[in-house]
C-alpha cells in the first residue's frame, strides 16, 4: 500500500488556512472557501448555508448524539467570519436543526452566537426545519433576499414546478447538502461541494453534523439543465472539477 | 442408567447401539446438573443433546394418558425445551431432523423454529401456545426476554441447549447470548443449561462460559477415536506458486479427484475464491460432474436448493466456504478438499470431519495448499491434529458496546433496578470483572449519551422513580432497539440481479463503488457484467467474456491462529522436518538456509537488502495478518520520523515487507516494544481503522442505526455519518465511553494489537539482523503481493494530490 501523509489535518478546520476560488457568477465575484462559505465581493456579504446547530439534540428516540457539534460549528463559524471584511452575514435557512431547539439554545451557546455576529448586518433566511426563529436572535427574518438581481432562498418554492427551470436573474439556495462522490484511480473519495451552472448555485451545509445528498441525485441533477460545475471542498482545500460526468458517481 | 422401553425399541429398530456419552448426559440432566458434551461431529451430539428432553417429554405424555385426559391441561403446555443454534438454517436442519425420533416412537412433542425468517403469525401463536421445544438464535432469544410477560412464559422451562457453543465464544455474538442467557437464569431457575461444542484444547474454557459456576458443569468428553486419512496435494508437473490464492495449477488434478470420489466437499477461505475455483472446474468438467457452489453471498434460496441436492445425493461436488462449516448432516460425503490454508487446526478438523460423517469411517481429506508458505501451514496443520495440538481461545472479556444494547433490552423489558442489574451482569461469565463505575457509566449512556454537558439531562431516556427503579420514559426507544439489536454489522450489501428474474445474491457495496458500467466480473457461478444500479438493486447482465475484467472481491479472510503459528516457525527451524515437505518447497527453504537464515522460535528474523531503487526490509513475524498490518503502520511511522523515508509496506499472516528511499541500519530501534506507546495512541487517533471499530460501537451500542437493508436515503433524509461523530467526541471528551469501548475493540480484530503485543515483547533484544546484498529466498512471496493489495482509504489522500496534477486545475 502507498502511504498517507502523516498530517493530522482533521484537527485543524478551525485554523484560518481556508483555501478559497474566486468565481463570476452572474457577472457578480465571489469568493467560495473550503469550509462551504461563499463571499459575494460586491457588498462584502458573507453567505453560510445549512448550520443545523443544536442537531444532535433533535433526536428523541435514539441514544443522544453527542452535543459537540453546536460548539465545532460556531468555532467553525467564528473562523469564517474573519475570511475577509464582512459587513453583512446571511444565513441561507436550517441555521437551526428545529424551532424548537433554537428556542431552547443553552445560554452558553446564545452569548457565543450573539457575539459572533454582533456589529454585523445579520439576514436570517427561514428553513425548513427553522420556520420561526426566536427573538433574541438579531437581525431580519425573511423568506428570501436579495443581492444585486441575485436571488437568495433556502430552498424552491415547493409544489412550484417552473421553479426547476433555470432562474431568469440568477439563484442562490441551501437545503440540499450536496456532496460528491470523486473516483479516483485508487479508490473513491466523498465530501460536501459547491455545484453551480450559469444562473443556479447551491452551496454546501455548513454544520459539522450534517451528511450530504449526493449531486447525481435526481433531486439535485434535476435542478440543473445545463452540465453543472463543482467546487469540491476536501479538508481545508478545494477542488475545480468540470468533468462531472466522468469524475462523479 | 437405562434407557425407557420405548426408546431402546427405536434405536433397536434403527440398528444403533447408545453411546455411553448419551447415557451420561441423560443421568446429567435427570439430576439437574448443567453440563458440556464435547465431541467430534459425526457422534450424535445433537440427539444427544435432545434425549433427555425428548424423554422427559415422553414420560409426561404417559403420565397425562393415565391421568382423567384432562384436555384443557393438555393443551395448556409451556416450554419445555430451548435450543439456540448460531445459524438459522443449522436451527431448520436439526429441526427436520429431529422429526425422525419423534414420529418413528410416535411421540406427541410439538417442535417449533422461532428466527428471524419465522412468519409473524406463527411468531405470535407460539407467543401465547409455545410448542414443546423451541428452536431459536441468540438475537431471537434476546427478542423473547423483552416481552414484559417473559417472566411467565419461560417458567416451566427445564432444558436450555446451546448448540455449537465453541463459535460463540470469544466474540460479540457470544457476549449478547452470555447476557441472555444470565437473565434466563432469572426467569428459568429450574432449567439445566447443556453445550454441545466441537473439540477444543480446552474444555474448561467453555465450560466457564457456560455457567457462572463451572465446577458445577459436567463435562462428558467421549474419547471418540475418529479416523483420518490427512494427505497433502503435490502438483507433480506444475509449479506450487510462490505467491497469491489461485488454485488455477491444481485444478486438473482437484477435477480428477472429485471424479474419483461419490460426493466431495471443496472448502476454500473466500467467496472470490470460491467463485473463481467454481469456474475453473466447469471448465475442466468434460464428463459433465454435478458441481455447486455455496457461500455466504448467495441468495439464501440458492444455497437451500444447493443443501438440499446435496443431501439427496445428486451432486458430485460443492465449492464452499466456512457457510458450510458447521452442523449440517451430510453423511454421504466421502472427500474433504481443502484448498488453500485453513489457518486454524480446530476449524481444519471441522471441516474434515464433513467427511465420513458417521462413526467409524474414517474421513478423507486432501490439503491443497496454494502457495509455497501454505504448504508449510499445511504440514503444520497436519502435525497439530496428529499431536492432538489444536487451537486455544485467548481470555477474553466482554465488549461494552453489547453491554449497552443489553441494557435497552432490560429497561425494554420493565422496570429494573441498577443494582440487580449489576449484579446479575456480572453472572455473565465475559462481564464477571465488570467494574460498577463502568456499568454505571454505562447506564449513564443509555439513558442519556453519557455526555458532559449539563443540558442532556432533558433527554433522559431512562429515569429512575421514587421506588428506585429505572423505567423506559419513551416507547419509541424500544421500538428501535428491536429494529437494530444483534451484534452482526455489515458492511451495506445490495441484491445482485438481472433485469428481469429473481436475486443472484448480495454484494458488498464497496466492491461494487469500484466498477463502471460495462466492467465483468464473476457472481454466482457465472461471468456477468454490471449495468447500473437501481434502488438497492445492483442490476448485471449476462456477458460472452470468458475471463472477468475485474479480479473478484476479498472477504472472509481469517488470520492465521497464534498456535499454529508457533508450529510453522517450529518446521522452520527443524530442518530434519524439511524432508517430508515437497522438493520445491524443500529446496527453496534451502536457498534460503544458505544464503540469509531460516526463520526459528527463539528470535525475530529481520531481513534488508537493496532492490531497484529501494531498501527492503522483511519481517518474519508469523502473528497473523491483522497484527501485521497494525506492524506494518507503526514501524512506517518510526521510519518517517527517522527521516528514512518510507514508501509503503505489505501484510501477509507470515510476515511484513516495508521499502524506503534510505536503508535501515539498525533495525532493532525500529521494534523496541515501546512503540505500543504514545505512537500507537498516536496512530489510533488517525487510523481510518479505528473509525470503523468505533462505526460498528456505535451501531451496536445504539448510537446510530443499522443500514437497514431496503431502504434508501431520500433526499430529504440526511443520516450522519459516524466518523464525524467520532472526530467530535475525540475532540471533546475523549474518555467517553464508546471511545473507551472502542479501544478494547481494537485490541482484537483489525488491528489485533493483543498478538503485535505478544510479538514485540516476547522478541525483545533477540531481533537477528540479516543484512544481504539482494533479495532472500523468503521475500520472494511477499515481494509478489505487492501491487496485489488494494490501496487502503487512508491513501486515497496521496491519490488526491495526484488528482491536483492529473485531472483538476488546481486552484491557486
Amino acid at each position: 500500500m502507498t502511504l498517507p501523509p502523516t498530517d493530522n489535518s482533521n484537527y485543524q478546520s478551525h485554523q484560518s488556512n481556508t483555501q478559497k476560488a474566486e468565481i463570476t457568477f452572474c457577472n457578480q465575484k465571489f469568493w467560495l472557501y473550503a469550509d462551504g462559505s461563499c463571499y459575494h465581493c460586491a457588498s462584502k456579504t458573507l453567505i453560510i448555508a445549512d448550520l443545523h446547530l443544536e442537531k444532535a439534540f433533535s433526536q428523541s428516540s435514539a441514544t443522544p448524539l453527542p452535543g459537540y457539534d453546536t460548539q465545532e460549528t460556531l468555532l467553525r463559524l467564528e473562523n469564517a467570519l474573519n475570511h475577509a471584511i464582512i459587513e453583512r452575514c446571511i444565513f441561507l435557512g436550517d441555521s437551526f436543526h428545529s424551532a424548537r431547539v433554537a428556542h431552547t439554545l443553552a445560554s452558553f451557546y446564545k452569548d457565543k452566537l450573539l457575539a459572533l455576529t454582533q456589529s454585523k448586518n445579520i439576514v436570517w433566511v427561514l428553513g425548513n426545519h427553522d420556520p420561526s426563529l426566536p427573538n433574541f436572535l438579531e437581525g431580519l427574518q425573511c423568506d428570501e433576499f436579495y443581492i444585486d438581481k441575485i436571488e437568495l432562498r433556502h430552498q424552491l418554492v415547493t409544489d412550484s414546478t417552473d421553479s426547476m427551470e433555470a432562474p431568469l436573474q440568477g439563484q442562490i439556495i441551501g437545503h440540499y447538502h450536496p456532496k460528491a462522490k470523486l473516483r479516483l484511480r485508487a479508490g473513491s473519495v466523498t465530501s460536501k461541494c459547491f455545484i453551480l451552472d450559469k444562473t443556479r448555485m447551491i452551496l454546501p451545509a455548513f454544520g459539522v453534523f450534517t451528511g450530504g445528498l449526493n449531486i447525481k441525485h435526481m433531486a439535485i441533477s434535476n435542478l440543473f439543465s445545463h452540465a453543472p460545475e463543482l467546487y469540491f471542498c476536501h479538508k481545508t482545500k478545494l477542488y475545480h472539477i468540470i468533468d462531472v460526468a466522468n469524475l462523479c458517481k | 442408567m437405562s434407557l425407557p422401553a420405548l426408546f431402546q425399541e427405536w434405536f433397536f429398530s434403527k440398528g444403533w447401539q447408545i453411546y455411553p456419552h448419551q447415557l451420561s448426559l441423560i443421568s446429567y440432566s435427570k439430576k439437574r446438573i448443567s453440563h458440556l458434551l464435547i465431541a467430534p461431529t459425526g457422534s450424535g451430539k445433537t440427539l444427544s443433546g435432545f434425549l433427555p428432553s425428548l424423554i422427559s417429554l415422553s414420560n409426561r405424555q404417559s403420565n397425562l394418558s393415565a391421568d382423567t385426559k384432562n384436555k384443557a391441561e393438555q393443551t395448556k403446555r409451556s416450554l419445555h425445551t430451548l435450543y439456540i443454534s448460531p445459524l438459522k438454517a443449522l436451527a431448520v436442519d436439526v429441526h427436520r431432523n429431529l422429526q425422525t425420533p419423534i414420529t418413528e416412537m410416535g411421540l406427541n412433542i410439538s417442535c417449533e423454529t422461532r428466527t428471524g425468517d419465522t412468519r409473524a403469525s406463527k411468531r405470535n401463536r407460539q407467543k401465547s401456545a409455545p410448542p414443546d421445544i423451541l428452536l431459536t438464535t441468540p438475537e431471537s432469544l434476546e427478542l423473547m426476554l423483552a416481552w414484559p410477560e417473559a417472566h411467565t412464559y419461560f417458567i416451566n422451562l427445564k432444558a436450555i441447549i446451546i448448540d455449537e457453543i465453541h463459535t460463540v465464544i470469544g466474540n460479540k455474538r457470544g457476549d449478547l447470548l452470555s447476557l441472555s442467557l444470565s437473565s434466563l437464569r432469572n426467569v428459568a431457575p429450574d432449567a439445566t443449561f447443556t453445550g454441545l461444542s466441537a473439540t477444543v484444547a480446552a474444555p474448561e474454557q467453555i465450560a466457564n462460559w457456560l455457567a457462572p459456576e463451572a465446577d458445577k458443569v459436567a463435562i462428558v468428553a467421549p474419547k471418540i477415536d475418529k479416523k483420518m486419512e490427512l494427505e497433502i496435494y503435490c502438483p507433480k508437473i506444475n509449479k506450487i506458486p510462490f505467491a497469491g490464492h489461485s488454485a488455477d495449477f491444481a485444478v486438473t488434478d482437484i477435477y480428477e479427484m472429485i471424479s474419483t470420489h461419490k460426493t466431495s466437499l471443496i472448502f476454500v477461505n473466500t467467496r472470490a475464491q470460491a467463485e473463481i475455483l467454481f469456474q475453473s472446474l466447469w471448465k475442466e468438467n468434460s464428463n459433465h460432474l454435478h458441481i455447486g457452489l455455496h457461500h455466504g453471498s448467495l441468495d439464501a434460496s440458492q444455497r437451500r436448493k444447493v443443501e438440499k441436492a446435496m443431501s439427496e445425493g445428486s451432486l458430485d461436488a460443492v465449492v464452499a466456504t466456512s457457510s458450510l462449516d458447521l452442523g449440517i448432516d451430510w453423511a454421504d460425503i466421502d472427500l474433504v478438499i481443502q484448498v488453500g490454508a485453513a489457518k486454524g487446526t480446530s476449524r481444519l478438523i471441522q471441516r474434515i470431519g464433513r467427511a465420513g460423517h458417521q462413526l467409524g469411517v474414517p474421513s478423507k481429506a486432501i490439503l491443497v495448499p496454494t502457495n509455497r508458505f501454505e504448504v508449510i501451514e499445511a504440514v503444520a496443520a497436519k502435525e497439530n491434529i496428529k499431536k492432538g495440538k489444536l487451537d486455544s481461545l485467548h481470555e477474553y472479556s466482554g465488549s461494552l458496546d453489547v453491554l449497552a444494547q443489553f441494557i435497552v433490552g432490560r429497561a425494554v423489558s420493565g422496570a429494573f433496578s441498577a443494582d440487580d442489574l449489576y449484579q446479575q451482569i456480572c453472572t455473565a461469565p465475559p462481564y464477571r470483572d465488570l467494574h460498577r463505575d463502568i456499568f454505571e457509566q454505562m447506564l449513564e449512556f443509555v439513558s442519556t449519551g453519557g455526555y458532559a454537558l449539563e443540558h442532556y439531562e432533558q433527554f433522559r431516556r431512562i429515569v429512575k422513580g421514587i421506588d428506585g427503579l429505572y423505567r423506559l420514559t419513551n416507547r419509541a426507544v424500544a421500538t428501535r432497539w428491536r429494529m437494530n439489536i444483534g451484534t452482526i454489522v455489515e458492511t451495506s450489501t445490495l441484491k445482485v440481479r438481472f433485469s428481469r428474474g429473481p436475486a443472484l445474491g448480495e454484494i458488498e457495496e464497496y466492491f461494487i463503488q469500484s466498477l463502471r458500467p460495462g466492467d465483468s466480473f464473476i457472481f454466482a457461478g457465472r461471468v456477468v457484467a454490471f449495468v447500473e444500479i437501481q434502488k438497492m438493486h445492483v442490476i448485471v447482465q449476462p456477458t460472452s467474456a470468458k475471463e472477468p475484467k475485474v479480479p473478484a472481491y476479498a472477504g472472509g479472510r481469517l488470520p492465521l491462529t497464534a498456535d499454529m503459528s508457533e508450529t510453522v516457525r517450529h518446521i522452520l527451524q527443524s530442518t530434519e522436518m524439511h524432508d517430508s515437505l515437497p522438493n520445491q518447497v524443500k529446496d527453496w527453504l534451502a536457498i534460503q538456509k544458505n544464503y540469509s537464515k531460516l526463520p526459528d522460535l527463539d528470535s525475530l528474523l529481520v531481513e534488508t537488502f537493496p532492490r531497484g531503487e529501494r531498501y527492503y526490509l522483511v519481517a518474519y513475524g508469523f502473528e497473523g495478518r491483522n497484527a501485521h498490518q497494525t506492524l506494518g503502520m507503526l514501524i512506517t511511522r518510526r521510519m518517517e520520523r527517522a527521516g528514512l523515508k518510507p514508501l509503503g509496506f505489505v501484510a501477509t499472516d507470515y510476515a511484513i515487507a516495508i521499502w524506503s528511499l534510505l536503508p535501515v541500519s539498525n533495525p532493532a530501534e525500529l521494534f523496541s516494544p515501546d512503540i505500543l506507546g504514545d505512537e500507537l495512541e498516536e496512530w489510533m487517533a488517525e487510523s481510518t481503522m479505528l473509525k470503523r471499530s468505533f462505526r460498528q460501537v456505535a451501531t451496536i451500542s445504539g448510537l446510530i442505526d443499522k443500514n437497514i437493508p431496503g431502504t434508501q436515503k431520500t433526499g430529504k433524509q440526511v443520516t450522519i455519518n459516524s466518523d464525524l461523530i467520532y472526530d467530535v467526541l475525540r475532540k471533546y471528551q475523549p474518555d467517553h465511553i464508546l471511545l473507551q469501548a472502542t479501544r478494547q475493540d481494537s485490541a482484537r480484530g483489525l488491528t489485533d494489537i493483543h498478538r503485535l503485543a505478544t510479538l514485540l515483547t516476547r522478541f525483545e533484544n533477540k531481533i537477528t539482523h540479516v543484512a544481504l546484498s539482494r533479495i532472500s529466498a523468503l521475500a520472494v512471496p511477499l515481494l509478489l503481493e505487492v501491487g496485489r493489495e488494494s490501496v487502503m482509504s487512508s491513501a486515497l489522500e496521496t491519490m488526491l494530490e495526484e488528482l491536483e496534477y492529473d485531472l483538476v486545475n488546481e486552484i491557486s
